[in-house]
């Protein structure tokens, strides 16, 4: 079951999309997985699919100004060792899936795929990036705190294309990545950290702590986030119980087939406590 | 090591290296329908309707009404129906196949088939027994009486799934003359042409089972296929066309048969001497809607209540319960490496509240040769515990290790399990039930074909039996050939089950082999038949448990160490020792595969592969969720055979396959205890139950 036509050109994508074409298939690892049938018969991905994993012009990584630019069709793999990628996204990608699940996935993929579980989505909201969704009606660009709603959904419309994402440079971030999973390799996330600090002039200037898997969506609280902004490190670590106990309002997880909410709970504020512990 | 261990290339390494081995799924079958199963969405009810669609031209449907003969598979009862018929006991429970040649259409035929049920009170509880057991042995309620220290401890063990690669799969055809062939992926050729006996009720001739290549079994392709078979084998008889069943990953995982989740109560009585001289066990067995092995499953797991140790006085007594979930049946261990986990946990547990090393606590008690059995059999053979202790202690670090982590906050641990298995059918099976038979056939060239009902399912028993046949001849290796058994060919040499297929079936091999050998005259046709034989040392009272109740004993020594993240409880494995006595190894690499495999399998069974029911359902359907380890959990594992030969193995070889997975669990689970300084009684120990002990557990 493929479709008519392969699109060569993002413009070409945008047109068939604007046509009523979709769903976008880029690697597929998520799509193919979610929409299989019996063994031998092929998924169920309709005829009027677009597939964007051969669009050349959607796959680069660049800096412009300060900030890091990865074309959204970009494999997983050519990320994990392009020299331009944030180290954030790097340790993050290193724990995704294996080889062969990273040769075809794609980043775009990982986000539109909105799973709180998810691991270079989680990097990449640590690293408050955001990304670029166009039609052919037009460009817009979205922070990824805003970009998921809930498991699976975004804000992205049926006629819109995510075609890049925007990492802003995070040269003098120290950072901190932790997934747990169920085993060491080929594991969804049980529940994961993503962590990340700018110090300047013995204060921090910017603090962010991501969660994975403990809620609806990848969790991020600006409210707290901005209680230490200024401080000394010290401050900081000091302040630990009253931070954790902030998180610990915040971090709702669930009980599922894979772990239950007191560990997710638990475990995430053993991974925040890790994190600032070593500012 | 011996000649015979030296190792050489597998048979099947070629084919299924270059992709060439013809699995069941491979089978290009002309006109095969392709079966696809309806299944009970509820635990237990009646059925009071079936409503199936009207059905397109060459799509049909098969259930209970099509069955000729019984409406029972025969495993050791005939208890569970190849179809439903008017009562359904587990969700995924059976009740009809759709059979057509269109993959999209059958797909489409099945959804919408719609089973009305009047549901019933399901019963997940452990209450309704139908199997039970016990025996004695000494004077149980006298050690208890005179007793200087009581023990009491319960320990439970979960659920554990196969995982064989390739999921299970069945192929029939009619052939000309009127008999159904089938071909499968089994460990049994003849439990399924039995079964399928008398659900077609024909006479022998009627029906042919042939294995195909079979991609891991683990005991889940024991009993199972049966029920496939008898499934198959009705289609085929309905329809006239061949069909195909082949079942994918979850449909496998929530429907084939585990290993019995398990609650084990031991009391030990302790003489003054602080030495272990009484017992009492009680085992529970989940066995789930149907009976099936399950009272054979318990008994292996009675019997082994003792551990590696003498204990003279015994009160053992077990049930297999009957509930509404999946049944459960065959797995490596047979029962044995839920007793196992218990009782090295109780010694462990017993050792450290009586301020002793587990390990020299296990000395004091281990089983000797000319001790008494737990059944009051006797070990006849040397047993190498102490010095294979000694060597795993010593390649492990052990002593060293087990001070330096004890000191808080490493989160370090080692840990010790010694076990042992006993090697074929339990009591006189052999002799009573299988009888088992092997052929050697050959031709004019002088070449060799071994025809008997093992299977090789990925363990290498072709390569095995060939190394002895040709060993005992003297002849190349190469000159002798090992197919993959068909019951129109090979005479019944009993299931591929037990790790009794290099002793037993081997051992009556090297006999034939030594009659074909004396009689042998080059460019002549021969063959040589060999009949199993109870050696007359072997007595085994099957009502009062008491006897021998194995004809030998595979021991093992296992040290696991393990790293507990303090931060999330998961557990990495440092290192893994083991030492195990088989006899001989027939082929060193082949042994290899399967200890470093088994102990594998048995370590993740204790602090990995979870899978939980809930309602009837279960929760773990697929590789995402159920864990299995993958290379890169595996510690590095550090194996060494012992030589013990054994007088009536082949070469002195004793069983191999299942022993390798006993000792993991404890030994994982002893390195973890000593890593968090927490008690660990149920295992899977996974990190959240980690975590809940750190909390609130007791040291
Ligand atoms: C065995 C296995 C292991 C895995 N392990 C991990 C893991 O460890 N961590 C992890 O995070 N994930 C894991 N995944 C999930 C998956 O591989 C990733 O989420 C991957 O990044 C998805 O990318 P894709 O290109 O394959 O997405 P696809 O399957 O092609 O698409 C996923 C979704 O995104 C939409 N989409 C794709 N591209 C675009 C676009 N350009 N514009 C708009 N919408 C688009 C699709 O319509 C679909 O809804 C695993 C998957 C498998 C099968």
């Amino acid at each position: 079951m493929v479709a008519d036509r392969i699109p060569d050109t993002k413009a070409e994508a945008l047109a068939l999309l604007a046509a009523g074409g979709g769903p976008v298939v880029s690697g597929g690892t998520d799509l193919m997985v979610k929409r299989r049938r019996w063994g031998g018969l092929t998924p169920m991905i309709p005829d009027k699919a677009v597939y964007v994993a051969n669009i050349a012009e959607l796959s680069y990584v660049k800096k412009t100004g300060g900030s890091v630019e990865i074309g959204a069709e970009t494999p997983l793999a050519v990320l994990l060792d392009h020299p331009f990628t944030p180290a954030l996204l790097r340790a993050a990608i290193r724990e995704t899936a294996g080889p062969g699940i990273r040769n075809t996935a794609t980043l775009a993929g990982n986000l539109v795929n909105a799973s709180p579980a998810a691991d270079p989505a989680l990097a990449l909201h640590c690293l408050s990036a955001s990304v670029r969704l166009e039609s052919a009606r037009g460009v817009r660009t979205v922070a990824l705190s805003d970009f998921a709603t809930g498991p699976g959904r975004t804000l992205l419309l049926p006629d819109e294309l995510l075609t890049a994402i925007l990492v802003p440079a995070d040269d003098a971030w120290k950072t901190m990545f932790v997934k747990v999973g169920g085993r060491k390799a080929d594991a969804i996330a049980k529940v994961s950290f993503a962590g990340a600090v700018k110090l300047d002039g013995g204060v921090l200037t910017a603090f962010a702590a991501a969660f994975g898997a403990v809620g609806p969506t990848i969790l991020r609280s600006f409210a707290i986030e901005a209680k230490v902004i200024g401080l000394s490190p010290a401050d900081v670590r000091e302040r630990l119980t009253d931070l954790s106990a902030a998180y610990a309002d915040v971090i709702r997880p669930i009980d599922d087939q894979r772990s239950d909410a007191h560990y997710r709970k638990t475990v995430a504020l053993n991974l925040l406590a890790d994190f600032i512990r070593s500012i | 090591m011996t000649d015979i261990s030296a190792s050489i290339v597998r048979r099947d390494a070629a084919a299924k290296i270059s992709g060439r081995a013809a699995y069941v799924a491979d089978l290009a079958v002309e006109g095969v329908l392709h079966a696809r199963t309806v299944r009970s969405t509820i635990a237990k009810g009646a059925i009071l309707k079936v409503d199936v669609p009207p059905l397109p031209e060459g799509v049909y449907t098969v259930d209970h009404s099509d069955v000729p003969g019984e409406n029972g598979v025969k495993i050791i009862f005939k208890d569970m129906p190849v179809f439903a018929e008017r009562e359904v006991r587990y969700i995924g429970e059976p009740i009809l196949l759709v059979c057509g040649p269109d993959k999209e259409v059958v797909d489409e035929i099945a959804r919408t088939i719609v089973v009305t049920y009047r549901e019933e009170p399901a019963v997940f509880a452990w209450i309704d027994s139908k199997a039970h057991y016990a025996y004695h042995k000494g004077d149980s309620d006298k050690a208890f009486q005179n007793a200087a220290r009581i023990h009491t401890e319960t320990f439970e063990t979960g659920y554990q799934e196969q995982a064989y690669l390739e999921p299970q799969g069945m192929v029939g055809y009619p052939e000309a003359d009127g008999k159904i062939t089938l071909v499968g992926s089994m460990q049994c050729p003849y439990y399924v042409k039995n079964a399928v006996l008398g659900v077609l009720a024909c006479d022998d001739a009627g029906i042919r089972v042939i294995q195909a290549e079979t991609g891991g079994a683990f005991g889940g392709k024991e009993e199972f296929p049966s029920l496939t078979g008898a499934q198959v084998a009705v289609a085929v008889r309905k329809t006239g066309k061949p069909v195909s069943l082949l079942y994918e990953r979850t449909e496998d995982v929530e429907v084939t048969t585990k290993r019995h989740p398990s609650k084990i109560t031991l009391s030990a009585a302790l003489d003054a001497d602080l030495r272990v001289i009484g017992l009492k066990a009680t085992v529970g067995l989940d066995a789930g809607a149907y009976l099936g092995l399950s009272g054979v499953v318990l008994s292996r797991a009675l019997i082994a209540a003792t551990g590696a140790y003498t204990i003279p006085h015994l009160s053992v007594s077990g049930d297999a319960y009957r509930t509404n979930t999946v049944p459960t049946g065959a797995f490596r261990g047979f029962g044995a490496p839920q007793m196992f986990y218990a009782v090295e946990q109780l010694m462990g547990h017993l050792a450290a509240s009586l301020g002793f090393d587990p390990v020299a606590f296990k000395r004091r008690h281990l089983a000797r040769q000319n001790d008494e059995t737990s059944t009051g059999g006797r070990f006849r053979d040397p047993i190498l515990l102490p010095s294979m202790i000694d060597d795993v202690l010593e390649r492990s670090d052990y002593k060293r290790k087990r001070r330096a982590f004890a000191k808080d906050g490493a989160w370090k641990g080692i840990g010790v399990s010694v076990f042992f298995h006993g090697c074929g059918f339990t009591g006189s099976g052999e002799a009573t039930h299988i009888k088992a038979r092997v052929r050697l056939e050959k031709d004019a060239d002088g070449r060799v074909v071994v025809r008997v009902a093992s299977a090789d399912m990925g363990q290498g028993s072709s390569t095995a039996l060939a190394k002895i046949v040709a060993g005992v001849l003297g002849r190349p290796a190469d000159t002798v050939f090992v197919p993959h058994p068909d019951t129109d060919l090979a005479p019944d040499s009993g299931p591929t089950v037990a790790s009794r297929t290099t002793m037993i079936v081997g051992g009556l091999l090297a006999r034939a082999a030594a009659k074909l050998k004396e009689a042998w005259v080059d460019g002549v046709v021969q063959s040589a038949e060999e009949r199993y034989v109870q050696p007359d040392f072997i007595r085994w009272d099957e009502e009062a448990f008491h006897g021998d109740a194995y004809p030998a004993y595979s021991w093992g020594v296992t040290a696991v160490e393990v790293e507990v993240d303090r931060r999330s409880c998961a557990v990495t494995l440092k290192g893994v020792w083991s030492s195990y006595d088989v006899g001989t190894a027939i082929d060193e690499l082949l042994a290899l595969g399967q200890a470093d495999g088994g102990v594998t399998q048995g370590i993740a069974y204790g602090y990995l592969e979870k899978m939980e029911i809930r309602d009837g359902r279960l929760r773990q359907r697929n590789f995402t969720d159920y864990v299995i380890p993958t290379a890169s959990d595996v510690g590095p594992t550090d194996t060494v055979f012992v030589d013990n030969p054994f007088a009536y193995g082949p070469y002195g070889a004793k069983g191999l396959g299942e022993l390798t997975l006993i000792g993991g669990a404890p030994a994982v689970t002893a390195a973890i205890e000593h890593a968090i300084g927490r008690r660990i009684t149920k295992i899977p120990a996974t990190p959240e139950n980690l975590l809940e002990l750190i909390e609130h557990g007791q040291d």
